[in-house]
């Protein structure tokens, strides 16, 4: 396969789990109490599936589309206002929070106890971009910014790492089964 | 659900507004939400409200769409005016009810960041309705073209782009479709305890993941059998054209910016 052939296929893999994740952003998983919305969630599992490189731009594709007017972001919004509004950090660490998921992986190896503790410092990068975002955007102090951005967030995001890990690291061994990813030397399938 | 996720949230019509350059229009949103920081008296916040009042009656989108637009922010609008109130001890104390105490400054304040925020929504979102997500990816990609120099790629992010959009819809179906043979299998994840449940996502997901992936492998296919050759000497199906409404519309813009800092306040 040559390079030009090689760009294409990392450029098709990264649109369709943009659309992907566009979908799951509208799917919530019903879990007494707390309702999961998958938008976190896909971006773990992209991470996980695709690693560093191609997750974060999986990721910066789905901020662009989401940028240009498609409601793909959680509960149906969509355009620039998202973007520049309160809740655009999270979208921002979505980007960060995908590259240093897949980074973290990449670095060790694909299981799911190793996907577990790089989805959770996903988390923290993620939570961490909201909150700046959400702080300079409404001119909170850092303690009414933690409140309503960091804190609501924890338990649930726990929860997602976990199943994020989970499913990711499953898929990925299907999508490698089915020769549709290409594994690392030491995976096996 | 599937409506909304295909066009967006444009709205069709005929204004000057849709008519325009979509590179115009990002342009000017792009400058607006700069200089909507810079506003900081009753004069120049008036001007920057009239412009953008201005912008949504020329659009003539109905009111309905505008406002679904800003539904989502409403609570965040008043609650960023109501933190202002408790939290901002600036100024005279205006009023006095039971332990709380509420400065002048505080409204003040509250008031300028719930404006601002409100422009910023209602200058942006018009963006989307008034223009179609195709055409805006257009535009993005061209005025984006300088950064090739510095070898960012910008030709394989519209391409990115134009192709998510494209596929979401399929994908949709495809989820759709994978839910329900779940389902008439017996797969069940809204009743039974939380395991279970979060078993059940699994037999959605990985089919999801595997078809979605094959293709992609099956339009890379296509697009190498029909000589895809990456960006260089692309011709393009829709040409965008700078008109003369354009430049009129810039020469406005600025002097809408010369006025706010004329009546900025800068002591």
């Amino acid at each position: 396969m040559d390079n030009q052939s090689k760009k294409l296929r990392v450029i098709l893999n990264c649109a369709i789990f943009a659309a992907v994740t566009a979908i799951l952003a509208q799917v919530e998983i019903p879990l007494p109490l707390i309702p999961i919305s998958g938008q976190t969630l896909a971006v773990g599992i992209a991470a996980t599936i695709l690693g560093s490189r191609q997750g974060a731009l999986a990721m910066v594709c789905y901020a662009a589309i989401g940028a240009v007017g498609l409601p793909v972001f959680s509960g149906f919004s969509g355009g620039p206002q998202v973007l520049i509004g309160p809740s655009g950090g999270y979208i921002f660490g979505f980007i960060a929070a995908a590259f240093i998921t897949g980074l973290i992986l990449e670095k060790t190896r694909f299981t799911i106890p190793i996907a577990l503790i790089a989805n959770i410092v996903g988390m923290v990068v993620t939570l961490f971009f909201g909150t700046i975002q959400l702080k300079f955007v409404l001119d909170m102090s850092w303690n009414a910014a933690f409140i309503a951005g960091v804190y609501p967030f924890i338990v649930v995001g726990l929860i997602k790492a976990y199943l994020a890990s989970w499913i990711g690291i499953t898929v990925r061994r299907r999508l490698i089964q089915a020769k549709l990813v290409i594994g690392e030397n030491k995976e096996v399938a | 659900m599937n409506n909304s996720l295909i066009i967006g949230q444009y709205v069709p019509g005929n204004s000057l507004v849709h008519k325009l350059d979509p590179r115009t229009k990002i342009t000017i949103i792009f400058f607006y939400v700069i200089t909507v920081f810079f506003a900081n008296s009753l004069a120049s916040y008036s001007v920057l409200v009239v412009f953008a009042l201005a912008c949504m009656f020329t659009s003539r989108v109905p009111l309905r769409f505008i406002m679904k637009g800003l539904t989502p922010v409403w609570f965040l609008i008043i609650f960023t005016f109501i933190l202002h109130l408790f939290v901002t001890k600036e100024g005279t104390v205006i009023f006095d009810f039971w332990i709380f105490e509420f400065y002048s400054g505080g409204v003040i304040q509250g008031f300028a960041i719930s404006i601002r925020f409100f422009l910023l929504i209602l200058v942006t979102s018009l963006l989307t309705l008034t223009t179609t997500p195709i055409e805006i990816t257009d535009a993005i990609e061209d005025m984006l073209r300088p950064l090739n120099k510095v070898r960012f790629p910008v030709h394989e992010l519209a391409l990115m782009m134009s192709i998510s959009l494209r596929f979401i819809p399929t994908l949709m179906q495809e989820t759709d479709k994978i839910s329900r043979a779940q389902a008439s299998r017996g797969v069940d994840f809204r009743t039974g305890p939380i395991k279970d449940r979060i078993k059940a996502v699994v037999p959605l997901l990985v089919p999801l993941f595997v078809s979605a992936f094959k293709r992609a492998e099956e339009l890379a296919m296509a697009m190498e059998a029909r000589g895809y050759q990456g960006g260089e000497g692309r011709t393009k199906l829709r040409e965008l054209k700078i008109e003369l409404r354009d430049i009129m519309v810039y020469l406005l813009f600025a002097c809408v910016i010369a006025l706010l800092f004329l009546t900025r306040n800068y002591s």
